[in-house]
């Protein structure tokens, strides 16, 4: 306490002390955030395989020898067979075959007429089936090591509404490719008691047989060629040769397909003497036959450094613009024939078909259906 | 070709290896057609420039099961297929490659087309179709030129190729015999095409006119993976990033998710060459900015620091250095930005243009990016398990009370609760934001994993024990991070956002008496003259009521965003007396509310801010009142009361030299009863007095008082003069303080007569509180 005579004065200055104004409590600085700065750089190599992927329908020699190829594989087939390129892939091919020049009708085994010399197999004087020799050439296509690649072949059976008298169901062709339908199919033998409900699913079934019997050929000239072995006199002429290691091959029956989606304005008429059915057109096998370069082969008209992402850039849109202006259509990079699998489909192909896949090891994968039926016109 | 020429040119060319009955080959076969295996064939290939002749008793046709009869004549594929086709097809609606015959019931035979014609615009080995380099018109090359070496092979040196012109989604006939705007003849080296053009590619024998479809041509740049893809409408169902929250490096990152493989390849490539760009959307006719060359790596898009930093900026200010963005603020970021890719890539890694360059394509990432959502930000990385999102905060709230020594937390308990937001656009992005002392308590709801609360860029671990009290004030932000330095990154984003008030500090009264001890500006309550530590004395007539309030500058900043409803100032209101509210400017988020209740006022805040506060300087002495420091939110809701003041009046000329003693000159008139003979009724005026508080409303007072009396036995004046006293006193506090006293009072001038007391007890009743009672002064 402050002195009595303080008091007075003390009072007065008591008065006067208010708090002139506030003060802010705040004095502290505020620090600036740190600043993150994150990786960045990723590689080049993709891109350097969008390049590869675009210039493998570019690749002249690729090309040119796979054109040569055809040619001689179409030579080997005879006149029996036209070729379509499959929207205008160069390496995507189609193979329309009138099956009446192969088969006879109701059968699956190939006619005399489907044999001939074969210059692409040793011994080539000796006869040989002609879609032994087709595989046969078609493996010199994938033989060259520095390209080396597959074979992507989806053989595509038809039959129309012949009826069978016999059949057999095929069992040495399902063996050799390893298919086993369920429900398990019925013979039809002459002069059995079969309905028209057997002998229908049978005419079906034949489809099958015929495509997996073309199928077999085609692998079996695959695998002889691989061997360098001359197919044996009778028998089996692949008995005890390794199935061919870069050809993936699905055999399709599609049965009375194609004949249920084309108008009878699509069948010739039947000339006299001609055997019995609905349309000659329907009866037919088509083979589809991709050839997938390895990427890896295919070279870069670039040289830039590995990683180097401008030049990989440079590269590629030149490549793309070499393609546009040398296009054969809009589709001319390729379509895939076949897919990774969405499910397992053996035995359970598409609705009405038969189907069977043998061939490369590694992920399943399936012929494209859409595709199948768009450039079949199913 | 006359009959007698044929024999000569077959001498010179060869014949065939296979002689077919129906095809008879005058002039350059195909060299296949010369091999051992067409001896035997029933098929034999041929060029575009080969000359046969058709065969009389042969049918031909397009197909085997379709044939007719031509007649005999020199003639090539071209033109026997479009005879045929016209005679059995429609010729637009073919390409044959292989063509027919049969002699009678003989076997069938065929010519095909060698593969090599399909490969005169898609090889370069006889005709070479690409972009000029300079010009970049489509233009087509003889690969080897008439005269050149070596020579041309599939015919091609007599192979004419004609271009016609091809809209744009039609189909190309496969024959054609029609004129066309452009021809390469066999004489020339290269044809020049139009820019922009499709044409379709015929070729035919030299001087013939029927021709084949082989081929297209396109001019133009084609678009690469990327550059489709930018030129795509984009696909809101399928964005192309995806924002997600990387821990590693403490950022929201746009990833690149549904683009197609080759374009994603393309776009990781692009940035990594310069040619990306994130640029502004467009506004104006300006072209808009580039922020440089978009970062691209294993986690995404980052956006620069400084385009981060702009948009924060924009809003918050100088402050904005030290939030992150919230989701809907990282949304806003994402509407503003566009994806850039230069025109065309070169050789070299491109410079960020200072501006969007002509030609270049952009995309806005408000449409190929997904908006931003917390389920992307927590399902992925460090965090993904059992519980991997935040759900909520909770702040355990009391309301503090005033006193010299800081801000005393009350007893009642207020627990509320945020629920983080999911997405960009969430209502809970959009709740009030919360306000909270300093000593609050947290409560996180869910997982606390990899979030941090951070005070003004001051971050702790949330789930570290220290963080959950609030442990000083500023602007508080629920961030997530990988880390606390991470946390401070301007990258990070915030999930809540909460303003921490330290009243101690925060509210600072600037109308009040001071006492003696030193000033303290950052604890501007603990300088005040007081009574008791939590009540403050409220001079009558010369202390007001006046408030500031400072905080820093981020939790002003986050509060007084442009589109809030309520503003902090450095003013502070006290409210009351006022009906309505002002359509602008916006009130004040934070008032002082009046009342002599300590408790904060109910009601809605317009009830309350209607009621007229209680007047300080109206209130009797020692009486109190209290201030409350409230947040208002709207007029529906009643004001929130963060802290509160309790004061208690005082004489304004008394002195103070103990909490419990006040000293002063002219106390309040008193009439006074005096009980010694001559008992008599008079008044007290104290000149100087001693007040000393006693609990209860009692008190003790000591003073030097003029007094005046008359006495009821003989109606004279008596003890008049100066006297001294002693006394007690009491009164109801909250109504009427002092009201009485009992004491003894010395008389030093008592008067004339000689029967004067020197002592008189005495009963006293404050005249001034009945005044202020009766109505005031």
């Amino acid at each position: 306490m402050r002195a009595p005579g303080a008091l007075a004065v003390g009072w007065v200055l008591a008065c006067r002390a208010t708090v002139p104004a506030g003060v802010s409590p705040e004095g502290e600085p505020l620090a600036p955030s740190a600043v993150a700065v994150g990786d960045a750089g990723a590689s080049a190599e993709a891109v350097r395989a969008l390049e590869r992927r675009c210039r493998q329908g570019l690749q002249e020699e690729t090309v040119r020898e796979a054109m040569a190829a055809l040619d001689r594989v179409r030579l080997a087939l005879g006149a029996v067979c036209d070729l379509v390129p499959v929207d205008d892939d160069p390496l995507h091919w189609r193979f329309a075959c009138r099956s009446d020049a192969l088969f006879d009708p109701g059968r699956y085994d190939f006619r005399a007429e489907a044999t001939a010399a074969c210059d692409a197999l040793p011994g080539q004087g000796r006869g040989v089936n002609r879609w032994v020799c087709a595989g046969a050439i078609l493996r010199g296509l994938t033989a060259t090591a520095a390209r080396g690649g597959t074979l992507e072949v989806a053989v595509i059976g038809h039959v129309d509404h012949v009826q069978i008298a016999r059949f057999d169901t095929c069992p040495e062709v399902r063996g050799a490719l390893s298919f086993d339908p369920s429900p398990a199919w019925v013979p039809v033998t002459p002069g059995a008691d079969a309905d028209d409900a057997t002998r229908e699913a049978a005419n079906r079934e034949l489809s099958w047989c015929r495509a997996g019997n073309v199928s077999r050929q085609l692998r079996c000239g695959m695998a002889l060629a691989q061997a360098g072995r001359a197919p044996s006199a009778g028998g089996d002429p692949c008995a005890g040769v390794p199935a061919p290691s870069e050809l993936l091959v699905t055999s399709v029956g599609a049965g009375t397909r194609w004949l249920d989606r084309h108008t009878q304005s699509a069948c010739s008429p039947s000339p006299s003497g001609a055997a019995p059915g609905d349309c000659a057109e329907a009866r037919r096998v088509d083979v589809l036959v991709r050839y997938a370069p390895a990427t890896q082969s295919v070279g870069s008209r670039c040289t830039f450094p590995a990683g180097d992402s401008a030049g990989a850039l440079a590269c590629l849109q030149q490549c793309l613009e070499d393609r546009a202006a040398r296009r054969l259509s809009v589709t001319s990079q390729g379509v895939a024939l076949y897919r990774r699998c969405a499910t397992a489909r053996e035995g359970s192909p598409e609705a009405g078909w038969f189907q069977s896949v043998a061939g490369l090891a590694g992920p399943c994968r399936e012929v494209d259906p859409v595709l199948v039926e768009r450039v079949l016109g199913l | 070709m006359r009959s007698g020429a044929v024999a000569a040119v077959l001498v010179l060319v060869g014949r065939p290896a296979a002689a077919l009955d129906c095809f008879a080959f005058v002039s350059s076969p195909s060299t296949l057609a010369s091999s051992p295996a067409a001896a035997r064939g029933t098929t034999l290939p041929v060029t575009l420039a080969t000359v046969l002749r058709t065969q009389p008793g042969c049918v031909y046709g397009l197909s085997p099961d379709a044939m007719a009869q031509v007649t005999p004549a020199e003639t090539d594929f071209a033109s026997l297929a479009l005879v045929l086709a016209e005679r059995v097809h429609a010729p637009s609606a073919t390409n044959p490659r292989s063509l027919f015959a049969r002699r009678g019931s003989g076997p069938v035979e065929s010519l095909f087309r060698e593969s090599c014609t399909d490969l005169f615009v898609a090889d370069r080995s006889e005709f070479y179709a690409h972009g000029d380099s300079q010009t970049r018109l489509p233009v087509v090359d003889r690969v080897h030129p008439a005269g050149a070496a070596p020579p041309p092979s599939c015919g091609a040196g007599r192979t004419v190729l004609r271009f016609q012109p091809l809209p744009e989604g039609a189909a190309a006939p496969g024959l054609s015999r029609a004129p066309t705007a452009h021809t390469l003849p066999t004489d020339r080296a290269r044809e020049v095409l139009d820019a922009g053009a499709s044409y379709a590619v015929y070729a035919g024998r030299d001087g013939a006119e029927a021709a084949v479809l082989v081929g297209r041509i396109t001019g133009g740049d084609p678009l690469t993976a990327l550059r489709r893809a930018f030129a795509t409408p984009a696909d809101p169902n399928h964005p192309w990033f995806r924002a997600r929250w990387t821990p590693r490096s403490g950022a929201f990152r746009f990833a690149p998710r549904e683009l197609p493989e080759d374009a994603l390849a393309e776009l990781r490539t692009a940035a990594d060459a310069g040619a990306l760009w994130l640029a502004d959307v467009p506004s104006g006719d300006a072209p808009p900015r580039v922020h440089g060359a978009l970062r691209l790596d294993d986690d995404g898009v980052q956006v620069p620091d400084a385009v981060v930093s702009r948009a924060l900026s924009g809003r918050y200010g100088r402050a904005s250095n030290t939030l992150v963005p919230t989701l809907d603020e990282w949304d806003s970021v994402r509407r503003g930005l566009e994806v850039c890719v230069t025109d065309r890539y070169t050789p070299t890694p491109l410079e960020a243009p200072s501006f969007v360059p002509p030609g270049a394509r952009c995309a806005r990432l408000s449409a190929v990016a997904a908006p931003v959502a917390l389920a992307s930000v927590a399902g992925t990385g460090a965090r993904a398990g059992q519980e991997t999102a935040p759900r909520g905060l909770c702040f355990q709230r009391r309301m503090r009370a005033l006193s010299v020594g800081g801000a005393e937390p009350s007893t009642a308990l207020r627990e509320e609760c945020r629920t983080l937001p999911s997405a960009a656009g969430d209502p809970e992005g959009a709740a009030p934001l919360v306000v909270a002392m300093v000593g609050d308590g947290i409560a996180p709801q869910g997982a606390s994993e990899g979030l941090y609360l951070c005070l003004d860029n001051d971050c702790r671990a949330l789930d570290d024990e220290t963080s959950r009290t609030l442990w000083r004030a500023g602007a508080l932000e629920l961030r997530q991070a990988g880390s606390a330095e991470a946390a401070r990154g301007p990258q990070g984003v915030a999930l809540l956002r909460a303003l921490v008030l330290d009243p101690a500090r925060h509210w600072v009264p600037v109308g009040l008496q001071l006492g003696g001890g030193a000033t303290d500006p950052l604890r501007p309550w603990r300088s005040l003259d007081h009574d008791e530590h939590d009540v403050f004395a409220f001079v009558r007539g010369r202390s007001a009521l006046s408030f500031r309030f400072a905080a820093s500058p981020t939790a002003a900043a986050v509060w007084n965003v442009p589109d809030a409803t309520t503003v902090l100032t450095d003013a502070l209101p006290v409210v009351g007396g006022v009906r309505g509210a002002p359509a602008a400017p916006p009130s004040s988020a934070l008032v002082v509310l009046v009342s002599r209740e300590d408790r904060c006022p109910r009601g809605s805040a317009a009830g309350v801010r209607a009621e007229v506060p209680p007047d300080p300087d109206g209130l009797l002495v020692d009486q109190t009142f209290h201030a409350f420091l409230a947040l208002y939110r709207d007029d529906t809701q009643p004001y929130e009361c963060l802290a509160r003041a309790s004061f208690r009046v005082r004489e304004s000329r008394a002195l103070a030299p103990a909490r419990w003693l006040h000293v002063g000159l002219l106390g309040d008139v008193q009439l006074a009863a005096f009980f010694t003979a001559p008992a008599s009724l008079g008044a007290l005026l104290p000149v100087g007095y001693a007040h000393a508080r006693l609990p209860w409303g009692f008190g003790l007072d000591a003073t030097v008082s003029l007094a005046s009396a008359v006495s009821f036995e003989h109606a004279q004046v008596t003890r008049a003069g100066v006297g001294f006293t002693l006394g007690a006193g009491w009164g109801p506090l909250s109504v009427a303080p002092r009201l009485v006293s009992v004491g003894l009072m010395l008389h030093l001038t008592a008067g004339t007569a000689d029967d004067e007391p020197w002592f008189s007890p005495y009963l006293a009743l404050d005249l001034s509180t009945l005044v202020d009672l009766a109505g005031g002064r």
